[in-house]
């Protein structure tokens, strides 16, 4: 076949085409002999591989022998869009998206004779060659800079590449990367873009200046801020902007610190570490280090640190066996760590204490009953810490106790977050109803005032307090802030002495939900803190109080969109959140109730619902018009904009928000069988009231309530005649009062079927799993765990694999870590009819975290692992006898109730661990090593994860 | 759901007359025997899988797929215009061309959907319009007139949640039998999995989607599986403390509490051992790390946990042969869509999240050679209403959903797509609307996909009989 180059050029090809196929031509001939059908048919491509929406014509033998084709693409005639399109020319174009798998093949059939073989080319197609037009910015400093790459034909997968290195590459689109480039010293550096495989290419190269930096400096308190005495405080430094990454220390001021406030030095890691004096500086606690760049002096950053009490070490204590009081005994404790201010605890209560050094502390006590006597040292703030317990003995024959140790040490287990000796003593000598009593007139412990201030103190450059725009950025604009309400939660559920009100309020916030996951309530953890303090001072109040304090709370108005919902107009109705979910949650829930929490079911035998959706859209009429409260302004900006009132101590994240007529619907509002008249006038109050009276008055609510109270507390399944019980209560409360949270919470902890312990342990039905977080805090209260730190810096436990699966006013969503409901699939549970709401946080990965979080947390010490640790000195000195040591954490975490078989596993494993004799640290050691396995063992056991 | 009540599980088991009678199917129990007795011919020895992305807090679907011809548009518009941000500009649309007409109206997706967009444009995605949970078909009249059965609690969050999972006769959730581990439970009966306790697996907590009688679900969280520590190694230097161990996390049980809660353990400790070794790694010695996406409100790279989640979905994928499955069911979740509030941004957002991570998702699969294999689901407890609040939109019901995957019918939209505007006929006040088509068509094409028959599909979805005579819909060919 000779080439006849003049007869090409009659065709009308696209000139590469035209190139593609002359050079074909020119390259001689395929081997096919003239006369062979496939001769007719041969087709060839010029190229192996073609990119999207490109073309190629294909060689044919069609101008030699007129054979005219029919092609094929993947065996469709003519292609399609996605595997590309033939023309009769023979032109194939490739589709615009590479198909997967990425060849196609393209057949050729002769039109004339279809009997003919085929001829085929397979041909790869490629991803474009990607094009870059600019970037934004197009010049940055030195540092980590977030570049917009713009262009075209980029494909998924495409890749940024920085000075020949890929870079994480986001794909926006076609036409837009994103990329984070690393860019570490100044100079001009090569960017270009490379498309993935199939067919990877680059696009040409754009050279990017990269200036000096501007030296910047941040320091991270990513062990808090607080540190005890002459304990010592590492901080993380970022400098980026300068390759001379060396700062000068402050401390208030003073190059290096000194003796009396602290002093700063700088690790070769770059870290900074801050070593605490040996005392409380005075008259301020909290010390400022500042790092200043050596390189740009200008340039400079600080952190206030609070400098804390020691924790006290109590040794001894003599006499440490004494007669019954009065007369009182004078006893002198010796230690180490005492602060003058330190009070003595006898039984968890101050007595009348005389400092006479950091060693020697004289107490006068007066112990009324026989028996054990648990001796504590508490020093004062700031960082208020115990020392670990001494137990001393009051002569006589002891009285014998109202309630055993070990039922006290079960009803401390549902009213507190945790028993602890001093409790267990306590509760048991004046019983059940006085340790109410005294509970119900503690006074409240809050969260606020402890948020607020260590807001204050880790917020730099500080604001003056008249500084609106700065307090609020600090109070309603910090997302960065929600570890200080975490660590207050921390310290109060574990040392507040009002336990019962905290535990009570605890519950109702996994009820009358809010969360920090959400922006609202995450940008204000100040606000945060408050709504829980709010539950806890509604705790032991009416519910009807608590249902208003917790619909006009700011938190609640944030996180259930209630916080400027507008009156509807002719294209908007009003938000449906809160009013959906405050009855189908806070208050009647989905369907009618019998007082027993059984439902009532209709002529047909089915539940009847308490709510339609008619009722939500009246309801929600109701909960319009209410907003930000800044006293004594109900202008547009108020309404729609925060914060204009914000500062130490006020401000709109703390105040119940307040109504604004004119956005409050005049509409008619119909809900539960209640109409409220259209009115010309606005009415947000009166309006609210009645529909919060009428929630409260609904039939549903006693038993609503009564029961998830109680499965929170005491057991998932009361039976019908306990929810009975405790509902009539709320009905009313023996003096006519309807809603009386005292008397409600008494009741549940009272009824015989809480404090049966005997029925309780038999019933294989009765209990409950126990959350995962109070295993935890029962676990600190029990050996009086203390803070390294005194930040209590838990932040938040929510990893369900390197937490416990669960934080405090951190639930994803509305319905809390678990359902009242729930039943976990697949169990005995299920098969009995019942249900296991804790099951729902239970999986195959947060049982691990649990184990794994806890084993960590019963090895820290002083110097090593988590900032909570207990040194056990209680234990400790038992350890030597393992029975003796099994039986107290029998008592203090399983109320007595270990069966037969835990026990002896626990005791073998305690005994096998060898006391050596003569060192004193191999000695201690073993000791502490053998209560680690007591005290982990029984925390590990499924018995301990259930609470019966 | 309230669990008050073991009456109420006690009336679906022998609830069989009502006055809608024929509607409601009852459930009877088969026993798996039988149901695998009814299985397709064909042994399942291939791999399939199915991952259910379930967008928590109701997916405004009005706002996902567009309407964009004159007349829907307009409408469209105007319905929204109560808030800003929740109309978008036409220029700023992503148009789709779905290959079946739709009475010749045009559409497009949300701004932030290019990942989806992509995927469609390449025909590995499909649209589902207007589905939602019914027990049998109903029109505006009959719902007026109370005529047809209705699944409970509407606009419900956890009913909804509940019902778009576990589909149960009478409309409301199963008592706690999802349909995945309803399809589960029968590949179970089969014996296609030679280790049952992989077949279903969430990375997000405990889905009723994936609770099943016999099947138990894992969940498995981005860390891998994680070893309890002191079993395999002394406890504090002990070793009688880590036999000890072993023996108190075996240990006989009576309170019913303790007693399965070990088996939670017991069943952790069983998959760490395989899945330690099965599962690839994160990054690149197994499947890459996802990129992070651009959060179209702060143009910050942030972290897609979405993304995330689909890689460990990704790297248990990769190891099937050891962990010796041929069906899997994941669940990934992604929310809150509960956009009542600052739904402007929020939505966009977290669409943004959704189409980068399915498209990361898919071009995983395909690079692991499993890309026709593995088909991706979106599901929501409803739709939200057409109309807003001053700032977002409330609870609605049907709404448009996406499947994606090379096995899947790509490039076309099933199901009726609903005239836009008030007081059309799907339009149930609000633009809430009627859905045109069930959870049970949607999951029951799925179904038959992964390889169940007619008689299991119509055992494990009572209803299905009632969505006409060929209730399947074309999306999965």
């Amino acid at each position: 076949m000779q080439a006849r180059p003049e007869r090409l050029f009659s065709f009308k090809l696209p000139a590469l085409a035209l190139s593609i196929a002359a050079a074909w031509f020119m390259s001689g001939c395929s081997s096919i002999t003239i006369g062979d059908p496939s001769s007719f048919t041969a087709i060839s491509a010029p190229v192996n591989s073609l990119r999207v929406n490109e073309t190629a014509q294909l060689g044919t033998h069609t101008q030699f022998d007129g054979t005219k084709l029919a092609f094929y693409v993947n065996g469709v005639p003519g292609g399609d869009a996605k595997f590309g399109t033939i023309d009769s020319a023979g032109i194939y174009t490739a589709p615009t998206i590479v198909p997967i798998p990425n060849s196609v093949t393209i057949t050729s059939a002769s039109v004339a004779h279809p009997d003919y073989p085929k001829g085929t080319v397979t041909l790869a197609i490629w991803n474009p060659i990607p094009v870059v037009n600019a970037l934004t910015p197009s010049g940055f400093p030195e540092g980590d800079t977030q570049v917009a790459v713009t262009g075209s034909k980029f494909v998924y997968g495409a890749k940024v590449m920085w000075d020949g290195k890929a870079v994480d590459t986001t794909y926006v689109s076609s036409t837009h990367l994103e990329a984070i480039i690393p860019a570490a010293n100044p100079g001009t550096f090569p960017l270009l873009v490379s498309n993935p495989d199939p067919g990877s290419a680059n696009s040409k190269t754009v050279q990017v200046q990269v200036g000096p930096g501007q030296v910047e400096l941040k320091l991270q308190a990513y062990n808090g801020s607080d540190v005890r005495v002459r304990n010592s405080l590492n901080l993380g430094l970022d400098v980026t902007g300068t390759i001379n990454k060396a700062v000068t220390l402050t401390v208030n001021g003073i190059s290096g610190g000194n003796s009396t406030i602290g002093t700063a030095t700088s690790n070769s890691d770059g870290s900074i570490t801050y070593h605490a004096p040996p005392v409380v500086p005075t008259p301020n606690n909290v010390v400022t280090l500042t790092a200043t760049s050596v390189d740009n002096p200008k340039i400079s950053v600080s952190q206030n640190i609070s400098v804390l009490n020691p924790i006290p070490v109590l040794t001894s204590a003599t006499p440490l066996s004494m007669n019954p009081g009065p007369p009182a005994t004078t006893i002198v404790l010796t230690g180490s760590d005492f602060i003058n201010g330190a009070q003595v605890l006898m039984n968890g209560a101050a007595v009348s204490t005389t400092f006479n050094s950091g060693t020697q502390l004289t107490a006068s006590i007066s112990p009324s009953e026989p028996g054990n006597l648990d001796l504590q040292v508490l020093n004062p703030s700031p960082g208020p810490a115990t020392s670990a317990d001494l137990i001393g003995t009051v002569n006589g024959t002891p009285p014998v106790p109202i309630v055993s140790p070990q039922d006290a040490a079960r009803f401390l287990d549902q009213a507190t977050f945790g028993a602890t000796d001093a409790d267990i003593h306590h509760l048991s000598l004046i019983g059940y109803q006085p340790w109410l009593n005294e509970q119900f007139a503690a006074p409240q412990s809050l969260l606020t005032p402890g948020v607020e201030q260590a807001l204050i103190v880790n917020t730099q450059p500080a604001c003056a307090s008249g500084d609106v725009k700065c307090n609020a950025a600090m109070f309603l604009e910090n997302n960065q802030g929600q570890d200080y309400p975490e660590n207050a939660f921390w310290q109060q559920s574990l040392t507040a002495p009002d336990q019962l009100r905290q535990r009570v309020a605890y519950s109702l916030h996994e009820m009358l939900v809010i969360s920090m996951t959400s922006t609202g309530v995450m940008n204000m953890p100040r606000g945060a803190a408050h709504y829980y303090d709010t539950l806890a001072a509604d705790a032991f109040g009416n519910f009807r109080q608590l249902l208003q304090d917790v619909t006009l709370n700011p938190m609640m108005g944030q996180w259930l969109a209630m916080q400027g919902n507008d009156k509807g107009n002719a294209n908007t109705d009003p938000d449906e959140n809160y009013a959906r979910e405050v009855m189908q949650l806070f208050t009647i829930g989905l369907y009618q109730l019998n007082d027993d929490g059984t439902q009532k079911l209709d002529g047909t035998g089915k539940p009847i619902p308490t709510y339609s959706n008619t009722d939500v859209m009246g309801l929600a009429k109701v909960f319009t018009g209410f907003s930000w409260n800044v006293p004594g302004n109900t202008s547009d900006s108020a309404w729609s904009d925060c914060c204009m009132y914000v500062g130490p101590g006020v401000g709109e994240d703390l105040l119940p928000m307040q109504s604004y007529p004119s956005h409050h619907s005049t509409a008619q509002k119909a809900f539960l069988g209640v109409t409220i008249p259209s009115s010309g006038s606005p009415d947000p109050n009166g309006d609210l009231k009645i529909a919060l009276d009428t929630l409260f008055n609904h039939p549903n609510l006693p038993a609503f309530f009564s029961k998830q109270m109680i499965q929170h507390l005491v057991t998932s399944n009361p039976s019908p005649g306990y929810v009975s019980r405790v509902a009539a209560v709320f009905k009313d409360n023996g003096l006519g009062v309807r809603g009386d949270l005292k008397a409600v919470v008494t009741a549940i902890l009272m009824d015989t079927e809480a404090r049966d312990t005997v029925a309780g342990a038999s019933n294989p039905q009765f209990g409950k799993v126990r959350e995962a977080l109070l295993r935890y805090t029962h676990w600190a209260r029990a050996f009086t765990a203390q803070s390294r730190t005194g930040g209590y810096w838990i932040g938040s436990t929510e990893d369900p694999i390197w937490g416990l699966g669960q934080m405090t006013l951190r639930s994803p969503t509305v319905f809390n870590w678990f359902a009242p409901g729930y039943v976990p699939p697949g169990t005995t549970i299920e098969q009995a009819g019942m249900t296991g709401p804790e099951f729902q946080m239970t999986n195959v990965s947060s049982v691990v975290g649990y184990l794994n979080y806890m084993q960590t947390a019963v090895s820290s010490d002083s110097t090593n692992g988590f900032d909570i640790f207990s040194s056990y000195a209680a234990e400790m000195n038992i350890a030597g006898n393992p029975g003796a040591l099994v039986d107290r954490v029998n008592l203090l975490l399983m109320s007595g109730q270990m069966d037969s078989t835990l026990y002896s596993q626990i005791l073998s494993a305690v005994s096998a661990v060898p006391v050596p004799a003569g060192d004193q640290n191999a000695i201690n050691a073993a000791l502490a090593a053998r209560v680690r396995t007591a005290v982990f063992l029984t925390l590990a056991s499924p018995s301990y994860c259930a609470q019966y | 759901m309230c669990k008050f009540d073991h009456s109420r599980r006690s009336f679906l088991r022998t609830a069989s007359l009502t006055s809608m009678a024929g509607f409601y199917a009852s459930p009877f129990l088969i026993g798996l025997n039988s149901l695998a007795a009814m299985a397709q011919s064909t042994g399942l020895s291939d791999y399939r899988a199915l991952v259910c992305v379930f967008l928590q807090g109701g997916n405004d679907g009005h706002g996902t797929v567009i309407a964009t011809d004159p007349t829907s548009f307009s409408a469209f518009t105007q319905a929204r215009s109560g808030a800003a941000g929740l109309a978008y500009p036409l220029a700023d649309l992503l148009p789709i061309m779905p290959k079946t007409s739709q009475n010749g109206r045009t559409f497009a997706l949300n701004p932030s959907l290019v990942g989806l967009q992509n995927l469609f444009n390449a025909g590995r995605a499909a649209v589902v319009a207007n589905t939602g949970t019914l027990i049998a078909p109903a029109t505006k009249s009959q719902i007026n007139s109370n005529s047809v059965p209705l699944p409970a609690s509407l606009f419900s969050h956890f009913d909804q949640t509940a019902a778009w999972q576990a589909i149960a006769s009478n409309g409301g959730s199963s008592e706690h039998v999802g349909w995945g581990g309803a399809v589960a439970d029968v590949i179970e009966s089969m014996k296609v999995n030679s280790n049952s306790m992989f077949t279903c697996i969430s990375t997000s907590g405990i889905a009723l989607f994936l609770s099943g009688e016999q099947s138990y679900q894992l969940n498995v969280t981005s860390a891998g599986p994680i070893p309890i520590y002191g079993t395999a190694n002394p406890l504090f230097g002990n070793s009688a403390g880590s036999s000890a161990l072993q023996s108190i996390l075996s240990a006989d049980e009576t309170n019913l509490f303790a007693k399965e809660y070990e088996v939670v353990v017991q069943r952790s400790i069983q998959a760490q051992q395989t899945l330690a070794t099965a599962m690839a790694a994160a990054g690149v010695r197994g499947v890459p790390d996802p990129p992070q996406y651009l959060d179209p409100v702060t143009n910050k790279l942030t972290n897609n946990d979405l993304a995330v989640s689909l890689q460990t979905v990704a790297r248990i994928i990769s190891g099937r042969a050891s962990l010796g499955v041929n069906r899997q069911i994941f669940y990934v979740q992604l929310g809150s869509f509960d956009t009542h509030d600052g739904q402007a941004e929020q939505h966009a957002r977290l669409l943004s999240q959704l189409g980068s991570a399915l498209e990361y998702f898919d071009a995983q699969m395909v690079a692991m050679g499993v890309g026709d294999q593995v088909t991706a689901f979106t599901a929501s407890d409803f739709g939200r209403t057409l109309t807003s609040n001053s700032d977002g939109t409330d609870h609605g019901w049907g709404s448009h959903h996406f499947v994606v995957g090379g096995s899947v019918a790509g490039q076309d939209m099933y199901g009726a797509y609903p005239v836009v505007g008030a007081n059309q006929a799907d339009d149930l006040g609000a633009g809430r609307l009627i859905p045109t088509t069930s959870v049970d068509q949607y999951a029951g094409t799925l179904a038959r996909w992964f390889g169940l028959s007619d008689g299991q599909i119509k055992t494990i979805f009572p209803n299905f009989g009632n969505f006409g005579t060929s209730p399947y819909l074309g999306f999965m060919g």
